[in-house]
């Protein structure tokens, strides 16, 4: 099979320090891949490897089987990119700064211009200066800047960043039309698990610079059952009488947690009431990639500290 | 090619520094002629004649703009591409490594070029108005292939600032470095040495070429200034090259 985007081994070390440990990913056609990793985790040094702002120390990066190191020129025209905290010509506008791109790549700029800007919603702002617009119109045009070539891959790091909710839901929207209408093959980085969860196909999660595990994320929902979160006066015992009637808990700080489907909420009433336990509060939670997430990267980091 | 080149100017239009360095080389003349008119008696100022005039004009544009305006706004083209960072999307575009510094450096000195032939007619324009002594069409075809030669001269200085900006990725530690070699050169008088130092040897390639006495000759000052702009080169490429941004 062919991929779009294929990393081999990659490896990056500063001086002794080998922040990337062995990367190996593969991206097919049309799909939305995106790394999670707490800061410093390597999210960003592995962004700057893929777009040839650094090279890596061992290992390749393969775009559609064509090594990177040697053929920056042809593949880089073909991938937009939102890199984290863009940069812009502040006493250029809006238009200029996407000007820049459309004289070198050569295009019919002010149709583009006005399509792209349209699309991503900041058409109203084309002749203001950079430096007079917010946070979240500067991101949303760094994002018409990796879109102005159309380009066959984008590659994200932190695109969500300083935009508000509204923005968000229209972005997250478009990266995914993207990606399934016109087959845009995207690499994402992103904190906001909600987000990734909601728009991603495929998600590695990366600590530390190895890559410690690659999730589908419908398999994610399939697989993870949802909690049934209960708070009673006696914990132990209540554990206890659950997991002898068929029941798969345990105890979390002050309450018991039962990994058990929401339906099951007023049976697990009727068992506690029968028996005597006194029901504090209890409601039920779906497993989200956060959960997920956390109960991964959590055991690392423990291990780490003892 | 072109549209890259207008990219550059795109990007500084609004800088105060290139308008200021621009209005001092355009106007040089107009402020020379004042000066003269200040400090000078009338019959001094009679005395002056046209290749006099020319000289001053030729010698503050080297001296003040060339070396020390030419240099600070070539490396501040560079360091603010780090400041702002939008090297990062400029890479990416992409645009090769030495492209960006090459595209950057011939859309400064075309402009150096274009403000210093201004300035040049301007002072012709002045002296054909004063009806300053020595005026004539040969004369001025000589010195406008000395004010274009003084031109390119200056360019093998912005590789050198552009390494320096590339090193410490801002622009005063270089232009600060630059100043510093000036006065010291300054400093260390009329040794022979000077006349083959890249920095003082523009000025005896414009100014001094014939009847000053020298055990190096002006095609050692000429190699001098093209050794330290091919060096810079060759290592601000190198560095441009190895930097992980």
């Amino acid at each position: 099979m062919r991929y779009i985007i294929e990393t081999r081994n990659l490896t990056k070390e500063y001086g002794k320090k080998t922040v990337i440990k062995g990367l190996n990913f593969k991206i097919s056609s049309g799909e939305i891949y995106a790394l999670l990793g707490l800061n410093g985790a390597g999210k960003t040094t592995t962004i700057k490897m893929l777009l040839g702002l650094i090279n890596p120390s061992v290992g390749q990066i393969r775009y559609l089987d064509k090594n990177f190191a040697t053929s920056k020129s042809t593949v880089l025209p073909r991938v937009g990119s939102v890199l984290e905290n863009p940069g812009f010509y502040d006493n250029l506008s809006v238009c200029q700064n996407l000007e820049l791109i459309t004289n070198i790549v050569g295009m019919h700029q002010s149709n583009n211009i006005d399509e792209i800007l349209k699309t991503v919603g900041i058409h109203a702002f084309k002749y203001q200066k950079v430096k007079y617009l917010n946070a979240s119109q500067k991101q949303k045009l760094a994002l018409c800047r990796a879109l102005i070539n159309s380009p066959d891959i984008l590659i994200l790091d932190e695109p969500m960043n300083g935009l508000d909710p509204k923005s968000i839901n229209e972005i997250r929207t478009l990266l995914i039309r993207l990606a399934k209408e016109k087959g845009v093959t995207i690499f994402i980085s992103s904190h906001v698990l909600s987000e990734i969860e909601k728009m991603a196909d495929r998600i590695g999660i990366l600590h530390e610079g190895t890559l410690i595990d690659v999730i589908d994320v419908s398999e994610l929902h399939q697989q993870r059952e949802s909690r049934i979160l209960v708070t009673v006066d006696n914990l132990d015992a209540a554990k206890k009488m659950l997991e002898e009637n068929g029941f798969s808990c345990l105890i979390e700080t002050n309450r018991l947690v039962i990994f058990a489907d929401e339906h099951l909420i007023t049976t697990v009433v009727e068992e506690l009431v029968s028996n005597h336990f006194e029901v504090k509060e209890i409601y039920s939670k779906s497993y989200s990639l956060e959960d997920y997430f956390l109960e991964l990267i959590n055991p690392a980091l423990e291990k780490e500290m003892i | 090619m072109n549209k890259m080149l207008f990219n550059e100017w795109l990007k500084i239009k609004h800088s105060r520094l290139l308008y200021f360095s621009m209005i001092c080389i355009v106007f040089s003349p107009l402020a020379l002629l004042l000066l003269m008119t200040i400090l000078n008696s009338d019959s001094k100022y009679d005395s002056v004649t046209y290749l006099e005039y020319m000289s001053m004009i030729l010698k503050f544009i080297t001296s003040v703009v060339g070396l020390t305006l030419y240099n600070w706004m070539a490396a501040e083209m560079v360091s603010r591409e780090f400041r702002l960072d939008t090297i990062k999307s400029q890479l990416t575009i992409p645009i090769a490594r030495t492209d960006f510094l090459f595209l950057k450096l011939t859309a400064i000195s075309l402009g150096m070029l274009l403000v210093t032939t201004l300035s040049f007619l301007l002072g012709v324009l002045i002296s054909f108005g004063m009806d300053l002594v020595g005026l004539n069409f040969a004369i001025t075809i000589k010195l406008l292939f000395v004010y274009l030669k003084s031109s390119f001269l200056m360019l093998p200085f912005t590789y050198f600032t552009v390494l320096l900006v590339l090193i410490f990725k801002q622009s005063f530690l270089p232009m600060i470095v630059n100043v510093f070699i000036l006065i010291a050169t300054f400093a260390l008088g009329k040794f022979q040495i000077l006349d083959v130092f890249p920095w003082t040897a523009p000025k005896r390639i414009i100014f001094l070429a014939s009847g000053q006495e020298s055990s190096f000759s002006i095609a050692q000052s000429y190699y001098s200034i093209i050794a330290l702009g091919l060096i810079s080169m060759f290592l601000a490429y190198r560095q441009i090259n190895r930097m992980e941004i």
